[in-house]
C-alpha cells in the first residue's frame, strides 16, 4: 500500500492550471538526435541506483507518476512540424518496467505510451534509461535524483532534501526547460570545423546485436590520489589510459597513419551558468598518433595539454556560436523537415561518427542528501552501444565509489581488460562485473 | 567475491570465469557473487518475419502480373493498374500497422495514394485519348474520396477527449485537398460537377467551423506546424 503523507495528497489533487498541452523546441543539440537515431545507434544512456533493499515496482511507478508536473520538459512526445521536430507534453502515463537484458536499446515508442525515457527495476536497482535528444546526462540525473527521492519518501523513509533535490513542491523554472545554445550564442567569434577521421579497430560484433557490459567499481578517493601524482585529472587519466590502451592492442599500420581520438562530452553548465535540464553540453577530441616510442606518460602528456587547450571559455563559445549559426542560418530554417532530415543523416553517417575512436564520458560526483545516502550505495552510468561499435567509458562517483562502465558492440574484452589490469597495478583495487553479453553470441 | 589471479581484479558476477580475461577464477571463501545484470532472453522477431513475408509476396506478385501481361499481350498495359494496387497494399499496409505515424498523417498519405490510384485506373484502362481527361476518377472518385476522409478526420476530432488538436493540421490538409476537384472541373477536366461542388462546400464548412470553435487550438498548432 502506498502511504501518502498530507503534503502528498494535495500535491496529487492539484489540477493542471492550463490544460493546453505545452511544447517545446528542441535544443540546438537535441534537433541531430531524432534523425539520425536508429536500431543501430540509439542514442539512449542509461543511469542506475544501486539501492539498499530490493525495489518495489507499485511504488516506484507512483514516483514516476508524480514527478511528471515537476519535470514538464521530460513528460512529452515527439512531434514533427513542417521545418523542424517539436516536443509536446504528453499525457499519457510513463511506464516502470522490469530492466531488460539488452542496455540502452532504441526506445520502442509504441511499447512506451510515446515517452523518450522508461524507468526499470531489477532486484534492488532503479535505472532510467532516456534519449539524449531530450536532455544530457547532468539533467538527467537531475530528474532520476528526484524519482528516487519520491519513491524513499512514497516508501515512508525520513529523507530530506537538504538543498541537493528538485522537490515536488517547487514550481518548475522556466530556465530549467531553455535552450541555454541559444542563450549563450553571441554570434560573434566561430570555431572552424577540422573532421578528420579517427582510427577504428575491427572486430566481430555480437551476434544478436546488444551492448556489452564490464563494469569497474574502485575507491574515487585512490583514483584521484593516483591521477594526482601525475599532475592530472581523473578523466585526463582514463582518457589517455583508453587510448593507451587502443594504442597497445591496435593494429600497428593503421595506428600510424589514423590517430586514435577520444570524444570528451563537455557539460557547458560549468562554463555558462545555467539551470537548463535539458541538454548543454558540448565536445571536443582528444587526438594522439602512434609512435613507436610512445609510453602511457607521453599520451598522458599530450591529453593533458589538450584538455588544457580545448577546455577554456573562449573555445567552448566559439564551438557553442559555430553550433548554433547552422540552426540560425536562413536558408536551414526554412527548408523542409524531410530535406532536412535527408542531409543530416547523410552527414552524420560520413562524418559523425568517423571522427572518434571512443568517448570517454564523466557525469561527476553525485551529491545525495545525507538522509538519502543510507538508501542508495551507488550509482552506474551505461552509455549505448551501436553496432561493432568499440568499448567506451562513462564514469560517475559517489560516496567514494567510482563506477567506470564500458559498454560495447563488440566480442573482444581485451581493451577492458588491459584497462583494468593497468589500474590494479597502480594499487587500485577494483571490483569488476558484467552482463556477459559475448556468452550468448 | 571471486578473484582473478590474472587480471589482479576481484569479480562479483556469478560466473565461472573471468569477464575480462575469460581465464580460470580463484573462489574466495566469503564467495559472495550475484547475477547482477537480468538474463539474455532472444528477442522474438515475429514482426519482422510477417514484414519480409508480406513484402515478399506483393514483390512477387508484381513480378507475376508483369510477366503475364507480357506473355499475354494484347496492346494494354493492365498490370501497371493490377501493380499500383498491389503497392498500394504492401506499402501503405506497412505505414499503418509498422510505423508510429500520426493518425491524422496515416489518413492525409491513404487519401493521396487512393486519388492517385484511381487516376491511375482511369487513365489506364480508357482509351488512350482520354488520358488527358481522368473523368471518373476526378468528377467521382476524388471528391468521394476526400468527402470520406474529413468525415473521418471529424468523427475522430469530435469523439476523442484528449489529442484532438493533433488532427487540426491533418484536417485543413485534407480540407485543401478537398478543393482540388472542384478547381479541376472549373477548368473543364471532369463532369459532372455535383459531387465536385458537395466536396468544396464540405472542405469550406470544416475550415470555417473548426478556425470558429477551435479558434486558439487552430493558431497554437499552426504556431508548433510551422515554427523556423
Amino acid at each position: 500500500m502506498v502511504r501518502y503523507a498530507a503534503k502528498d495528497m494535495v500535491l496529487l489533487m492539484k489540477k493542471p492550471e492550463n490544460h493546453e498541452p505545452k511544447w517545446y523546441k528542441l535544443d540546438n543539440a537535441a534537433k541531430i538526435y531524432p534523425v539520425v537515431v536508429s536500431a543501430k545507434d540509439s542514442y539512449v544512456f542509461r543511469i542506475t541506483a544501486n539501492m539498499k533493499d530490493e525495489v518495489r515496482p507499485d511504488i516506484l511507478q507512483q514516483a514516476v507518476n508524480d514527478c511528471r508536473d515537476r519535470f514538464p520538459a521530460f513528460y512529452v512526445k515527439l512531434r514533427r512540424g513542417l521545418f523542424w521536430y517539436y516536443y509536446e507534453a504528453n499525457e499519457k502515463e510513463p511506464l516502470v518496467k522490469p530492466e531488460p537484458a539488452y542496455v540502452c536499446r532504441r526506445i520502442d515508442l509504441r511499447k512506451n505510451n510515446g515517452f523518450y525515457f522508461t524507468h526499470f527495476y531489477y532486484k534492488k536497482r532503479i535505472s532510467i534509461e532516456i534519449f539524449h535528444g531530450i536532455c544530457d546526462g547532468a539533467g538527467a540525473l537531475e530528474f532520476f535524483k528526484t524519482t528516487v527521492y519520491r519513491y524513499l519518501e512514497l516508501l515512508g523513509l525520513p529523507v530530506l532534501p537538504e538543498n541537493l533535490i528538485l522537490t515536488l513542491d517547487q514550481k518548475p523554472e522556466p530556465a530549467e526547460a531553455e535552450d541555454s545554445y541559444n542563450k549563450y550564442y553571441s554570434g560573434e567569434e566561430r570555431r572552424k570545423r577540422i573532421i578528420t577521421k579517427a582510427y577504428k579497430p575491427c572486430h566481430k560484433g555480437f551476434l544478436h546485436g546488444g551492448a556489452g557490459l564490464i563494469v569497474g567499481k574502485a575507491s574515487s578517493e585512490k583514483l584521484h590520489s593516483i591521477a594526482r601524482e601525475k599532475g592530472v585529472t581523473v578523466t585526463q587519466y582514463l582518457t589517455a589510459l583508453l587510448s593507451y590502451c587502443y594504442f597497445k592492442l591496435g593494429e600497428k599500420e593503421k595506428l600510424g597513419t589514423l590517430p586514435v581520438k577520444i570524444t570528451i562530452p563537455v557539460n557547458m553548465r560549468r562554463y555558462c551558468p545555467s539551470t537548463t535540464l535539458r541538454n548543454f553540453s558540448l565536445f571536443f577530441h582528444t587526438s594522439v598518433l602512434y609512435t613507436s616510442e610512445m609510453t602511457f606518460e607521453s599520451i598522458l602528456e599530450v591529453t593533458k595539454k589538450q584538455f588544457i587547450s580545448e577546455l577554456t571559455d573562449k573555445k567552448l563559445r566559439d564551438t557553442l556560436n559555430s553550433n548554433v549559426v547552422i540552426e540560425k542560418n536562413i536558408a536551414v530554417r526554412f527548408l523542409p523537415l524531410f530535406i532536412k532530415k535527408i542531409i543530416l543523416k547523410t552527414g552524420y553517417k560520413y562524418i559523425g561518427t568517423r571522427s572518434s575512436t571512443a568517448t570517454v564520458t564523466n557525469l561527476g560526483n553525485i551529491e545525495l542528501p545525507n538522509s538519502m545516502m543510507p538508501y542508495v550505495i551507488d550509482f552506474e552510468l551505461n552509455s549505448a552501444a551501436g553496432k561493432r561499435s568499440n568499448p567506451n567509458l562513462s564514469l560517475v562517483s559517489y560516496n567514494d565509489i567510482t563506477t567506470l562502465s564500458f559498454s560495447r558492440g563488440i566480442l573482444y574484452t581485451g581493451y577492458e581488460k588491459l584497462f583494468f589490469s593497468f589500474l590494479a597495478k597502480q594499487g587500485l583495487k577494483i571490483e569488476v562485473q558484467s552482463n556477459l553479453w559475448e556468452d550468448y553470441s | 567475491m571471486n578473484y582473478c589471479p590474472e587480471c589482479d581484479v576481484r569479480i562479483s558476477t556469478g560466473s565461472d570465469r573471468c569477464p575480462l580475461c575469460h581465464g580460470e577464477i580463484t573462489r574466495e571463501k566469503d564467495g559472495g557473487t550475484t547475477e547482477t545484470y537480468p538474463r539474455y532472453e532472444p528477442m522474438t522477431r515475429k514482426r519482422y518475419k510477417i514484414i519480409l513475408a508480406v513484402s515478399a509476396a506483393a514483390v512477387f506478385l508484381i513480378l507475376a502480373t508483369v510477366l503475364i501481361n507480357i506473355l499475354t499481350w494484347k496492346g494494354r498495359a493492365w498490370s501497371a493498374i493490377s501493380s499500383g494496387y498491389i503497392l498500394y497494399l504492401w506499402i501503405f499496409g506497412l505505414l499503418t500497422f509498422n510505423t508510429r505515424i500520426h493518425t491524422g498523417l496515416k489518413l492525409v498519405a491513404h487519401a493521396a495514394a487512393i486519388t492517385a490510384l484511381l487516376i491511375n485506373t482511369n487513365a489506364l484502362s480508357g482509351k488512350y485519348e482520354t488520358l488527358t481527361k481522368v473523368s471518373w476518377a476526378v468528377s467521382w472518385g476524388m471528391p468521394i474520396i476526400f468527402f470520406c476522409f474529413i468525415t473521418a478526420v471529424s468523427v475522430i476530432m469530435l469523439t476523442r477527449k484528449r489529442g484532438r488538436r493533433e488532427y487540426v493540421f491533418f484536417q485543413f490538409s485534407l480540407c485543401i485537398f478537398g478543393l482540388i476537384p472542384f478547381i479541376m472541373v472549373m477548368f473543364g477536366m471532369a463532369k459532372p460537377v455535383l459531387p465536385s461542388i458537395i466536396t468544396a462546400a464540405s472542405s469550406v464548412l470544416t475550415i470555417i467551423a473548426v478556425t470558429i470553435f477551435q479558434r486558439k487550438v487552430v493558431t497554437s498548432e499552426f504556431k508548433r506546424k510551422f515554427h523556423i
